[in-house]
Protein backbone atom coordinates (compact mmCIF):
# COMPACT_ATOMS: atom_id res chain seq x y z
CA UNK A 1 0.00 0.00 0.00
CA UNK A 2 1.21 3.45 -0.69
CA UNK A 3 -0.14 6.86 0.71
CA UNK A 4 -3.29 7.49 2.75
CA UNK A 5 -6.20 10.25 2.13
CA UNK A 6 -5.63 9.96 -1.90
CA UNK A 7 -8.41 9.64 -4.34
CA UNK A 8 -6.93 7.07 -6.41
CA UNK A 9 -7.49 9.32 -9.61
CA UNK A 10 -4.69 8.25 -11.08
CA UNK A 11 -4.81 4.78 -10.55
CA UNK A 12 -5.40 2.24 -13.59
CA UNK A 13 -7.98 -0.57 -13.21
CA UNK A 14 -7.25 -3.76 -14.93
CA UNK A 15 -8.77 -4.12 -18.37
CA UNK A 16 -10.98 -6.99 -17.66
CA UNK A 17 -13.09 -7.06 -20.93
CA UNK A 18 -14.14 -5.33 -24.28
CA UNK A 19 -15.05 -1.54 -23.76
CA UNK A 20 -18.99 -1.62 -24.08
CA UNK A 21 -20.83 -0.59 -27.33
CA UNK A 22 -21.72 2.61 -26.19
CA UNK A 23 -23.42 3.92 -29.43
CA UNK A 24 -26.59 1.22 -29.71
CA UNK A 25 -29.83 2.09 -29.16
CA UNK A 26 -29.73 0.03 -25.92
CA UNK A 27 -29.21 1.63 -23.24
CA UNK A 28 -31.50 2.36 -19.81
CA UNK A 29 -32.17 6.21 -19.46
CA UNK A 30 -33.66 8.50 -17.02
CA UNK A 31 -34.73 11.59 -18.32
CA UNK A 32 -34.86 14.03 -15.60
CA UNK A 33 -36.73 11.66 -13.30
CA UNK A 34 -37.54 12.61 -9.62
CA UNK A 35 -38.37 9.56 -7.48
CA UNK A 36 -39.50 9.28 -4.69
CA UNK A 37 -43.13 10.05 -2.33
CA UNK A 38 -44.95 13.40 -3.19
CA UNK A 39 -44.43 15.01 -0.21
CA UNK A 40 -40.56 14.01 0.14
CA UNK A 41 -38.88 13.25 -3.21
CA UNK A 42 -35.76 10.99 -2.42
CA UNK A 43 -34.10 11.35 -5.86
CA UNK A 44 -34.44 14.62 -8.28
CA UNK A 45 -33.82 15.48 -11.81
CA UNK A 46 -32.19 11.97 -12.77
CA UNK A 47 -30.38 12.20 -16.01
CA UNK A 48 -28.83 9.32 -16.40
CA UNK A 49 -27.64 6.65 -19.30
CA UNK A 50 -26.71 3.25 -18.84
CA UNK A 51 -25.52 1.30 -21.53
CA UNK A 52 -26.11 -2.26 -22.65
CA UNK A 53 -23.13 -4.36 -21.00
CA UNK A 54 -22.23 -2.15 -18.43
CA UNK A 55 -21.98 -2.91 -14.93
CA UNK A 56 -22.47 -0.15 -12.36
CA UNK A 57 -21.99 -0.33 -8.46
CA UNK A 58 -24.31 1.64 -6.75
CA UNK A 59 -23.08 3.41 -4.09
CA UNK A 60 -24.51 6.44 -1.45
CA UNK A 61 -24.85 6.84 2.25
CA UNK A 62 -28.01 4.96 4.16
CA UNK A 63 -31.64 6.34 3.19
CA UNK A 64 -30.15 7.77 -0.20
CA UNK A 65 -32.29 6.37 -2.63
CA UNK A 66 -30.37 3.61 -4.07
CA UNK A 67 -33.21 0.94 -3.53
CA UNK A 68 -35.24 3.49 -4.83
CA UNK A 69 -33.44 3.56 -7.63
CA UNK A 70 -33.76 -0.26 -8.56
CA UNK A 71 -37.54 -0.46 -7.45
CA UNK A 72 -38.20 2.63 -10.20
CA UNK A 73 -36.35 0.28 -12.73
CA UNK A 74 -39.05 -2.92 -12.55
CA UNK A 75 -42.15 -0.99 -12.18
CA UNK A 76 -42.18 -1.16 -8.14
CA UNK A 77 -42.13 2.49 -7.54
CA UNK A 78 -43.28 5.20 -10.64
CA UNK A 79 -41.57 8.78 -11.05
CA UNK A 80 -43.09 11.85 -9.89
CA UNK A 81 -41.76 13.46 -12.92
CA UNK A 82 -40.04 12.76 -16.49
CA UNK A 83 -39.50 9.15 -18.15
CA UNK A 84 -37.43 6.19 -17.50
CA UNK A 85 -36.92 3.83 -20.80
CA UNK A 86 -35.38 0.40 -20.71
CA UNK A 87 -34.10 -0.01 -23.57
CA UNK A 88 -35.96 1.64 -25.65
CA UNK A 89 -39.72 0.55 -24.03
CA UNK A 90 -41.41 1.94 -21.27
CA UNK A 91 -41.01 0.34 -17.68
CA UNK A 92 -43.84 -1.90 -17.76
CA UNK A 93 -43.19 -3.64 -20.90
CA UNK A 94 -39.20 -3.79 -20.60
CA UNK A 95 -39.59 -5.75 -17.16
CA UNK A 96 -39.69 -8.85 -17.96
CA UNK A 97 -36.33 -8.70 -19.35
CA UNK A 98 -35.07 -7.52 -16.16
CA UNK A 99 -33.89 -10.05 -13.11
CA UNK A 100 -34.18 -8.64 -9.92
CA UNK A 101 -32.08 -9.35 -7.09
CA UNK A 102 -33.99 -8.23 -3.79
CA UNK A 103 -32.74 -7.27 -0.35
CA UNK A 104 -31.82 -10.82 1.57
CA UNK A 105 -34.22 -10.01 4.53
CA UNK A 106 -36.42 -10.02 2.57
CA UNK A 107 -36.89 -13.81 1.90
CA UNK A 108 -39.50 -15.33 3.66
CA UNK A 109 -37.34 -18.64 4.74
CA UNK A 110 -40.33 -20.36 6.55
CA UNK A 111 -42.18 -20.69 3.65
CA UNK A 112 -42.70 -24.12 2.53
CA UNK A 113 -40.42 -24.38 -0.95
CA UNK A 114 -37.14 -25.68 -1.97
CA UNK A 115 -34.39 -24.16 -4.05
CA UNK A 116 -36.31 -25.54 -7.06
CA UNK A 117 -39.94 -24.26 -6.04
CA UNK A 118 -38.22 -20.58 -5.31
CA UNK A 119 -36.14 -20.61 -8.76
CA UNK A 120 -38.94 -21.42 -11.04
CA UNK A 121 -41.15 -18.45 -9.61
CA UNK A 122 -38.42 -16.07 -11.44
CA UNK A 123 -40.39 -17.84 -15.05
CA UNK A 124 -43.73 -17.58 -13.87
CA UNK A 125 -44.47 -13.95 -15.92
CA UNK A 126 -43.44 -15.37 -18.78
CA UNK A 127 -45.01 -18.72 -18.72
CA UNK A 128 -48.41 -16.51 -18.44
CA UNK A 129 -51.39 -16.85 -16.34
CA UNK A 130 -53.53 -19.74 -16.07
CA UNK A 131 -50.22 -21.89 -17.80
CA UNK A 132 -48.56 -24.50 -16.36
CA UNK A 133 -44.80 -24.94 -16.47
CA UNK A 134 -43.60 -26.80 -19.54
CA UNK A 135 -40.41 -29.17 -19.92
CA UNK A 136 -38.51 -25.88 -21.27
CA UNK A 137 -39.21 -24.02 -17.52
CA UNK A 138 -37.93 -26.71 -15.66
CA UNK A 139 -34.92 -27.45 -17.66
CA UNK A 140 -33.62 -23.74 -17.86
CA UNK A 141 -34.70 -23.70 -13.85
CA UNK A 142 -32.39 -26.46 -13.45
CA UNK A 143 -29.84 -24.29 -15.28
CA UNK A 144 -29.83 -21.53 -13.46
CA UNK A 145 -29.56 -22.87 -10.41
CA UNK A 146 -26.63 -24.67 -11.43
CA UNK A 147 -25.31 -21.62 -12.59
CA UNK A 148 -25.34 -20.39 -8.70
CA UNK A 149 -23.88 -23.79 -7.80
CA UNK A 150 -26.43 -25.41 -5.95
CA UNK A 151 -27.50 -28.26 -8.21
CA UNK A 152 -26.90 -30.20 -4.51
CA UNK A 153 -29.34 -28.17 -2.90
CA UNK A 154 -31.73 -27.89 -5.71
CA UNK A 155 -34.62 -30.10 -3.48
CA UNK A 156 -33.72 -28.18 0.09
CA UNK A 157 -36.12 -26.59 1.54
CA UNK A 158 -34.64 -22.67 1.63
CA UNK A 159 -35.23 -22.56 5.82
CA UNK A 160 -32.25 -25.11 5.49
CA UNK A 161 -29.84 -22.85 3.68
CA UNK A 162 -27.08 -20.52 4.67
CA UNK A 163 -27.10 -16.80 4.42
CA UNK A 164 -24.55 -17.01 1.04
CA UNK A 165 -26.75 -19.88 -0.41
CA UNK A 166 -30.06 -18.20 0.29
CA UNK A 167 -28.66 -15.17 -1.76
CA UNK A 168 -27.56 -17.54 -3.93
CA UNK A 169 -30.88 -18.71 -4.73
CA UNK A 170 -32.09 -15.29 -5.14
CA UNK A 171 -29.73 -14.66 -8.02
CA UNK A 172 -30.73 -18.10 -9.49
CA UNK A 173 -34.26 -16.96 -9.55
CA UNK A 174 -33.58 -13.88 -11.36
CA UNK A 175 -31.52 -15.33 -14.02
CA UNK A 176 -34.11 -18.15 -14.89
CA UNK A 177 -36.10 -15.56 -16.45
CA UNK A 178 -33.17 -14.94 -18.45
CA UNK A 179 -32.91 -11.34 -18.03
CA UNK A 180 -31.06 -8.83 -20.25
CA UNK A 181 -30.54 -6.63 -17.09
CA UNK A 182 -29.46 -7.70 -13.67
CA UNK A 183 -30.53 -5.14 -10.58
CA UNK A 184 -29.13 -6.68 -7.36
CA UNK A 185 -30.01 -4.73 -4.30
CA UNK A 186 -27.04 -5.29 -1.44
CA UNK A 187 -26.15 -8.79 -2.64
CA UNK A 188 -22.91 -9.18 -0.48
CA UNK A 189 -24.84 -7.49 2.62
CA UNK A 190 -24.63 -9.71 6.22
CA UNK A 191 -22.96 -13.05 4.15
CA UNK A 192 -19.90 -14.30 5.51
CA UNK A 193 -16.50 -12.81 3.62
CA UNK A 194 -16.81 -16.61 1.83
CA UNK A 195 -19.71 -16.10 -0.12
CA UNK A 196 -19.16 -12.42 -0.22
CA UNK A 197 -16.50 -13.68 -2.68
CA UNK A 198 -18.32 -16.22 -4.63
CA UNK A 199 -21.34 -14.05 -5.16
CA UNK A 200 -19.30 -11.18 -6.72
CA UNK A 201 -17.03 -13.91 -8.67
CA UNK A 202 -20.41 -15.51 -9.93
CA UNK A 203 -21.55 -11.82 -10.79
CA UNK A 204 -18.53 -11.32 -12.62
CA UNK A 205 -18.17 -14.28 -14.53
CA UNK A 206 -21.90 -13.59 -15.54
CA UNK A 207 -21.94 -10.34 -16.67
CA UNK A 208 -18.39 -11.37 -18.78
CA UNK A 209 -20.00 -14.18 -20.29
CA UNK A 210 -23.74 -13.26 -21.16
CA UNK A 211 -23.13 -9.59 -21.35
CA UNK A 212 -25.72 -8.76 -18.81
CA UNK A 213 -26.23 -5.29 -17.56
CA UNK A 214 -25.62 -5.33 -14.36
CA UNK A 215 -26.72 -2.55 -11.66
CA UNK A 216 -25.46 -3.97 -7.96
CA UNK A 217 -26.15 -1.71 -5.00
CA UNK A 218 -23.64 -2.06 -2.50
CA UNK A 219 -21.50 -0.53 0.38
CA UNK A 220 -18.26 -2.35 -0.37
CA UNK A 221 -16.63 -0.79 -3.15
CA UNK A 222 -13.20 -2.60 -2.52
CA UNK A 223 -15.61 -5.70 -3.10
CA UNK A 224 -17.45 -4.96 -6.24
CA UNK A 225 -14.58 -2.59 -7.78
CA UNK A 226 -12.96 -5.18 -9.78
CA UNK A 227 -16.67 -5.72 -11.96
CA UNK A 228 -17.85 -2.43 -12.24
CA UNK A 229 -16.91 -0.39 -14.96
CA UNK A 230 -18.63 3.26 -13.99
CA UNK A 231 -20.19 4.06 -10.48
CA UNK A 232 -23.19 6.10 -9.68
CA UNK A 233 -22.80 8.33 -6.30
CA UNK A 234 -25.83 9.41 -4.61
CA UNK A 235 -26.29 12.29 -1.89
CA UNK A 236 -28.67 14.82 -0.53
CA UNK A 237 -31.26 13.59 -4.07
CA UNK A 238 -28.08 14.17 -6.37
CA UNK A 239 -27.07 11.35 -8.89
CA UNK A 240 -23.48 11.55 -10.43
CA UNK A 241 -21.90 8.88 -12.44
CA UNK A 242 -18.39 8.54 -12.86
CA UNK A 243 -15.58 5.97 -13.50
CA UNK A 244 -14.32 4.41 -10.50
CA UNK A 245 -11.36 6.59 -10.31
CA UNK A 246 -13.69 9.82 -10.17
CA UNK A 247 -16.24 8.67 -7.75
CA UNK A 248 -14.05 6.79 -5.08
CA UNK A 249 -12.83 10.07 -3.55
CA UNK A 250 -12.27 10.36 0.37
CA UNK A 251 -14.60 13.30 0.62
CA UNK A 252 -17.74 10.68 -1.22
CA UNK A 253 -16.58 7.62 0.81
CA UNK A 254 -16.24 9.48 3.98
CA UNK A 255 -20.27 10.84 3.76
CA UNK A 256 -21.20 7.38 2.79
CA UNK A 257 -19.88 6.01 6.08
CA UNK A 258 -19.74 8.39 8.34
CA UNK A 259 -16.30 7.78 9.04
CA UNK A 260 -12.81 8.68 8.42
CA UNK A 261 -11.73 6.87 5.42
CA UNK A 262 -8.39 5.64 3.66
CA UNK A 263 -8.46 5.47 -0.43
CA UNK A 264 -5.30 3.97 -1.26
CA UNK A 265 -3.68 1.76 -3.97
CA UNK A 266 -2.73 -2.40 -3.19
CA UNK A 267 -1.98 -4.22 -6.20
CA UNK A 268 -2.86 -1.91 -8.69
CA UNK A 269 -6.17 -1.34 -7.61
CA UNK A 270 -8.18 1.30 -5.85
CA UNK A 271 -8.29 -0.08 -2.02
CA UNK A 272 -10.92 1.93 0.58
CA UNK A 273 -10.06 1.60 4.17
CA UNK A 274 -12.78 2.61 6.76
CA UNK A 275 -10.80 3.81 10.28
CA UNK A 276 -13.34 5.20 13.13
CA UNK A 277 -16.40 6.35 13.17
CA UNK A 278 -17.44 10.30 13.28
CA UNK A 279 -19.12 11.21 16.23
CA UNK A 280 -21.92 14.20 16.22
CA UNK B 1 -69.65 -52.76 19.59
CA UNK B 2 -70.42 -54.40 16.16
CA UNK B 3 -74.25 -53.65 16.62
CA UNK B 4 -73.26 -49.95 17.41
CA UNK B 5 -71.08 -49.73 14.49
CA UNK B 6 -74.00 -51.11 12.41
CA UNK B 7 -76.35 -48.50 13.89
CA UNK B 8 -74.37 -45.93 13.52
CA UNK B 9 -74.01 -46.99 9.24
CA UNK B 10 -77.73 -47.72 9.09
CA UNK B 11 -78.29 -44.32 10.57
CA UNK B 12 -76.01 -42.79 8.23
CA UNK B 13 -77.64 -44.80 5.50
CA UNK B 14 -81.64 -44.35 6.55
CA UNK B 15 -81.63 -40.36 7.04
CA UNK B 16 -80.78 -38.21 4.16
CA UNK B 17 -80.29 -35.28 6.40
CA UNK B 18 -77.47 -37.37 7.66
CA UNK B 19 -76.42 -37.99 4.24
CA UNK B 20 -76.12 -34.41 3.35
CA UNK B 21 -73.83 -33.55 6.69
CA UNK B 22 -71.21 -36.22 5.62
CA UNK B 23 -71.40 -34.64 2.34
CA UNK B 24 -71.18 -31.32 3.41
CA UNK B 25 -68.30 -32.17 5.58
CA UNK B 26 -66.10 -33.71 3.00
CA UNK B 27 -66.77 -30.54 0.69
CA UNK B 28 -66.31 -27.77 3.54
CA UNK B 29 -63.45 -29.87 5.07
CA UNK B 30 -61.63 -30.19 1.69
CA UNK B 31 -62.53 -26.36 0.25
CA UNK B 32 -61.46 -24.64 4.26
CA UNK B 33 -58.45 -26.62 4.30
CA UNK B 34 -57.14 -26.04 0.59
CA UNK B 35 -58.01 -22.27 0.95
CA UNK B 36 -56.78 -22.58 4.70
CA UNK B 37 -53.23 -23.36 3.31
CA UNK B 38 -52.73 -19.83 1.53
CA UNK B 39 -53.98 -17.99 4.18
CA UNK B 40 -51.43 -19.13 6.39
CA UNK B 41 -48.16 -18.93 4.32
CA UNK B 42 -49.60 -15.55 3.36
CA UNK B 43 -50.45 -14.41 6.93
CA UNK B 44 -54.09 -13.94 6.43
CA UNK B 45 -55.65 -15.62 9.53
CA UNK B 46 -56.73 -12.14 11.07
CA UNK B 47 -58.33 -11.02 7.99
CA UNK B 48 -59.80 -14.48 7.87
CA UNK B 49 -61.44 -14.18 11.03
CA UNK B 50 -62.43 -10.68 10.29
CA UNK B 51 -64.43 -11.68 7.22
CA UNK B 52 -66.22 -14.34 9.26
CA UNK B 53 -67.57 -11.71 12.04
CA UNK B 54 -68.15 -9.24 8.48
CA UNK B 55 -70.66 -12.65 6.91
CA UNK B 56 -72.32 -12.42 10.31
CA UNK B 57 -73.61 -9.04 9.91
CA UNK B 58 -74.59 -9.96 6.53
CA UNK B 59 -76.54 -12.80 8.25
CA UNK B 60 -78.29 -10.93 10.90
CA UNK B 61 -79.68 -8.02 8.43
CA UNK B 62 -80.65 -10.87 5.89
CA UNK B 63 -82.64 -12.03 8.92
CA UNK B 64 -84.22 -8.37 10.26
CA UNK B 65 -84.96 -8.37 6.25
CA UNK B 66 -86.36 -11.39 5.41
CA UNK B 67 -83.74 -11.70 3.08
CA UNK B 68 -81.35 -14.45 2.23
CA UNK B 69 -79.00 -14.47 4.63
CA UNK B 70 -75.82 -16.27 2.80
CA UNK B 71 -76.73 -13.95 0.44
CA UNK B 72 -75.85 -10.39 2.40
CA UNK B 73 -73.18 -12.53 4.20
CA UNK B 74 -71.55 -12.85 1.20
CA UNK B 75 -72.24 -9.44 0.56
CA UNK B 76 -70.53 -7.95 3.50
CA UNK B 77 -68.24 -10.54 3.28
CA UNK B 78 -67.11 -9.22 -0.21
CA UNK B 79 -67.25 -5.54 1.57
CA UNK B 80 -64.99 -5.82 3.88
CA UNK B 81 -62.38 -7.79 1.35
CA UNK B 82 -62.37 -4.66 -1.04
CA UNK B 83 -62.42 -1.94 1.84
CA UNK B 84 -59.17 -3.85 3.96
CA UNK B 85 -57.73 -4.50 0.04
CA UNK B 86 -58.19 -0.81 -0.37
CA UNK B 87 -56.83 0.28 2.35
CA UNK B 88 -53.55 -1.84 2.73
CA UNK B 89 -52.56 -1.61 -1.00
CA UNK B 90 -52.35 2.06 -1.17
CA UNK B 91 -50.21 1.84 2.02
CA UNK B 92 -53.40 3.83 4.36
CA UNK B 93 -53.27 1.50 7.13
CA UNK B 94 -51.81 -1.73 7.96
CA UNK B 95 -53.43 -4.66 7.80
CA UNK B 96 -54.34 -5.39 11.47
CA UNK B 97 -55.66 -2.24 11.77
CA UNK B 98 -57.94 -2.37 8.99
CA UNK B 99 -59.22 -5.41 10.01
CA UNK B 100 -59.57 -4.65 13.38
CA UNK B 101 -61.79 -1.88 12.57
CA UNK B 102 -63.49 -3.88 10.45
CA UNK B 103 -64.03 -6.66 12.88
CA UNK B 104 -65.19 -4.45 15.75
CA UNK B 105 -67.80 -2.54 12.92
CA UNK B 106 -68.85 -5.37 11.44
CA UNK B 107 -69.64 -6.97 14.88
CA UNK B 108 -71.05 -4.05 16.56
CA UNK B 109 -73.61 -4.05 13.40
CA UNK B 110 -74.56 -7.41 14.12
CA UNK B 111 -75.61 -6.81 17.75
CA UNK B 112 -77.55 -3.61 16.55
CA UNK B 113 -79.70 -6.13 13.62
CA UNK B 114 -80.63 -8.48 16.21
CA UNK B 115 -81.32 -5.61 18.56
CA UNK B 116 -83.60 -4.57 15.96
CA UNK B 117 -85.28 -7.57 15.63
CA UNK B 118 -89.00 -7.58 16.62
CA UNK B 119 -88.88 -11.15 17.66
CA UNK B 120 -86.17 -14.12 18.72
CA UNK B 121 -84.64 -15.76 15.99
CA UNK B 122 -83.13 -18.92 16.05
CA UNK B 123 -82.01 -19.45 12.87
CA UNK B 124 -79.10 -16.41 13.74
CA UNK B 125 -77.52 -18.96 16.38
CA UNK B 126 -77.39 -21.73 14.38
CA UNK B 127 -75.03 -19.28 11.95
CA UNK B 128 -73.34 -18.22 14.98
CA UNK B 129 -72.33 -21.91 16.46
CA UNK B 130 -73.12 -23.92 13.28
CA UNK B 131 -75.45 -26.99 12.70
CA UNK B 132 -74.14 -29.09 10.18
CA UNK B 133 -77.10 -31.20 10.18
CA UNK B 134 -79.67 -28.93 9.32
CA UNK B 135 -77.81 -28.42 6.12
CA UNK B 136 -80.69 -28.55 3.18
CA UNK B 137 -80.43 -29.60 -0.22
CA UNK B 138 -80.23 -26.29 -1.23
CA UNK B 139 -77.42 -25.43 0.80
CA UNK B 140 -75.82 -28.62 -0.06
CA UNK B 141 -76.04 -27.01 -3.77
CA UNK B 142 -74.59 -23.77 -2.77
CA UNK B 143 -71.28 -25.62 -0.81
CA UNK B 144 -71.08 -27.90 -4.20
CA UNK B 145 -70.93 -24.88 -6.45
CA UNK B 146 -68.52 -22.49 -4.45
CA UNK B 147 -66.47 -25.34 -3.73
CA UNK B 148 -66.24 -26.45 -7.61
CA UNK B 149 -65.22 -22.83 -8.24
CA UNK B 150 -63.05 -21.96 -5.42
CA UNK B 151 -61.08 -25.07 -6.10
CA UNK B 152 -61.22 -24.36 -9.74
CA UNK B 153 -59.33 -20.91 -9.50
CA UNK B 154 -56.97 -22.29 -6.99
CA UNK B 155 -56.05 -25.17 -9.86
CA UNK B 156 -56.16 -22.25 -12.57
CA UNK B 157 -54.05 -19.98 -10.74
CA UNK B 158 -51.73 -22.06 -8.52
CA UNK B 159 -48.78 -20.45 -9.47
CA UNK B 160 -49.50 -17.16 -9.16
CA UNK B 161 -50.89 -17.49 -5.84
CA UNK B 162 -47.85 -19.30 -5.18
CA UNK B 163 -45.77 -16.51 -6.02
CA UNK B 164 -47.69 -13.99 -4.43
CA UNK B 165 -48.15 -15.60 -1.32
CA UNK B 166 -43.92 -15.98 -1.05
CA UNK B 167 -42.98 -12.57 -2.07
CA UNK B 168 -45.92 -10.13 -3.23
CA UNK B 169 -42.92 -7.41 -4.06
CA UNK B 170 -41.22 -9.88 -6.26
CA UNK B 171 -44.31 -11.31 -8.14
CA UNK B 172 -44.81 -7.60 -8.90
CA UNK B 173 -41.46 -6.84 -9.93
CA UNK B 174 -41.86 -9.77 -12.57
CA UNK B 175 -44.75 -8.34 -14.43
CA UNK B 176 -47.68 -10.83 -12.54
CA UNK B 177 -50.81 -8.81 -12.34
CA UNK B 178 -50.44 -8.88 -8.25
CA UNK B 179 -53.74 -6.44 -7.36
CA UNK B 180 -55.23 -8.58 -9.37
CA UNK B 181 -54.38 -12.01 -7.81
CA UNK B 182 -54.31 -10.16 -4.25
CA UNK B 183 -58.43 -9.62 -4.76
CA UNK B 184 -59.45 -12.79 -5.66
CA UNK B 185 -57.27 -14.39 -2.93
CA UNK B 186 -59.30 -12.43 -0.87
CA UNK B 187 -62.45 -13.10 -2.79
CA UNK B 188 -61.84 -16.78 -2.35
CA UNK B 189 -61.19 -16.77 1.49
CA UNK B 190 -64.37 -14.49 1.49
CA UNK B 191 -66.71 -17.15 -0.52
CA UNK B 192 -65.11 -20.29 1.33
CA UNK B 193 -65.82 -18.81 4.59
CA UNK B 194 -69.40 -17.60 3.92
CA UNK B 195 -70.30 -21.06 2.28
CA UNK B 196 -68.94 -22.62 5.44
CA UNK B 197 -71.38 -20.60 7.82
CA UNK B 198 -74.21 -22.93 8.34
CA UNK B 199 -72.48 -26.16 8.73
CA UNK B 200 -69.83 -24.75 11.52
CA UNK B 201 -70.69 -21.04 12.54
CA UNK B 202 -69.19 -17.72 12.67
CA UNK B 203 -67.09 -18.31 15.73
CA UNK B 204 -65.93 -21.75 14.19
CA UNK B 205 -65.21 -21.30 10.95
CA UNK B 206 -62.08 -20.12 10.85
CA UNK B 207 -60.61 -22.30 12.74
CA UNK B 208 -61.23 -25.04 10.03
CA UNK B 209 -59.78 -22.82 7.26
CA UNK B 210 -56.25 -22.01 9.57
CA UNK B 211 -56.27 -25.50 12.08
CA UNK B 212 -55.53 -27.94 9.12
CA UNK B 213 -53.31 -26.34 7.12
CA UNK B 214 -51.35 -24.65 10.29
CA UNK B 215 -51.10 -28.83 11.00
CA UNK B 216 -49.92 -29.72 7.61
CA UNK B 217 -47.46 -26.75 7.99
CA UNK B 218 -45.72 -28.82 10.73
CA UNK B 219 -45.42 -31.77 8.58
CA UNK B 220 -43.42 -31.08 5.05
CA UNK B 221 -41.26 -28.15 3.42
CA UNK B 222 -43.38 -27.83 -0.49
CA UNK B 223 -46.62 -25.75 -0.87
CA UNK B 224 -48.22 -28.85 -2.68
CA UNK B 225 -47.76 -31.59 -0.26
CA UNK B 226 -49.11 -29.06 2.56
CA UNK B 227 -52.17 -28.62 0.25
CA UNK B 228 -52.67 -32.50 -0.16
CA UNK B 229 -51.70 -33.12 3.78
CA UNK B 230 -53.92 -30.18 4.77
CA UNK B 231 -57.23 -31.52 2.85
CA UNK B 232 -56.32 -35.04 4.46
CA UNK B 233 -56.03 -33.38 7.86
CA UNK B 234 -59.47 -31.10 7.17
CA UNK B 235 -61.67 -33.57 5.25
CA UNK B 236 -60.82 -36.28 7.95
CA UNK B 237 -61.38 -34.25 10.97
CA UNK B 238 -64.56 -33.09 9.80
CA UNK B 239 -66.06 -36.23 8.83
CA UNK B 240 -64.99 -38.45 12.19
CA UNK B 241 -66.14 -35.18 14.27
CA UNK B 242 -69.40 -35.50 12.39
CA UNK B 243 -69.66 -39.14 13.23
CA UNK B 244 -68.61 -38.88 17.44
CA UNK B 245 -70.55 -35.41 18.01
CA UNK B 246 -73.81 -37.92 16.25
CA UNK B 247 -72.58 -40.54 18.35
CA UNK B 248 -71.76 -38.40 21.92
CA UNK B 249 -74.64 -36.01 21.24
CA UNK B 250 -72.89 -32.90 21.36
CA UNK B 251 -72.39 -29.87 18.99
CA UNK B 252 -70.95 -30.85 15.53
CA UNK B 253 -68.81 -27.99 14.84
CA UNK B 254 -67.20 -27.44 17.83
CA UNK B 255 -66.76 -31.21 17.78
CA UNK B 256 -64.83 -30.99 14.67
CA UNK B 257 -62.90 -27.79 15.46
CA UNK B 258 -61.60 -29.45 18.81
CA UNK B 259 -61.05 -32.78 17.08
CA UNK B 260 -58.62 -30.55 14.82
CA UNK B 261 -56.90 -28.68 17.57
CA UNK B 262 -56.41 -32.32 18.99
CA UNK B 263 -54.51 -33.15 15.62
CA UNK B 264 -52.79 -29.78 15.60
CA UNK B 265 -50.91 -30.39 18.65
CA UNK B 266 -50.08 -34.12 17.66
CA UNK B 267 -48.55 -32.83 14.49
CA UNK B 268 -46.77 -29.96 16.16
CA UNK B 269 -45.00 -32.44 18.78
CA UNK B 270 -44.44 -34.91 15.91
CA UNK B 271 -43.03 -32.07 13.73
CA UNK B 272 -39.72 -32.41 11.70
CA UNK B 273 -38.98 -28.94 11.47
CA UNK B 274 -39.20 -28.82 15.22
CA UNK B 275 -36.88 -31.69 15.69
CA UNK B 276 -34.47 -30.36 13.13
CA UNK B 277 -34.48 -26.93 15.53
CA UNK B 278 -33.92 -28.70 18.46
CA UNK B 279 -30.98 -30.70 16.56
CA UNK B 280 -29.76 -27.25 15.43
CA UNK B 281 -29.67 -26.29 18.79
Amino acid sequence: MKGSGRSGRETERPTLRPPREKEGTERIVFENVTLGYVEKPVLRDIELEIFRGEAIGIIGPNGCGKSTLLKSLVGLINPLRGRITIFGQPVMSARKRIGYVPQRETLDISYPATVFDMVIMGRYARIGLFRRPKEADRRRTIQAIADVGLTEQMHTPIAHLSGGQRQRVLIARALSADPDILLLDEPTAAVDVRAQREIVALLRSLHEERNLTILLVTHDVNLIYPMVDRILYMADGRVFIGSPGEMLTREKLERIYNANVIVTEAEGRICVIVGDVHHG
Amino acid sequence: MDSAVQQLISDFLSFAFMQRALMAAVLIGILCSVIGVFVVVKGFSFIGAGIAHASFAGVTLGFLLGVNPMLLALLFSLLMVFFVGWATHRGELKLDISVGIFFAFTMALAILFIGLMKQYQAGVYGYLFGDILSVTRADLRLIAGISVFVLAVVGLLYKELQFITFDQEMAEASGLPVTFLYYMLLVLIAMTVVVSLKAVGVILVFALIVTPAAAAYQLVHRLTPMILVSAAIGTGGSLVGLILSYIWDVPSGATIVSLLTLVFFVCLWWSPKRRRCRCDE
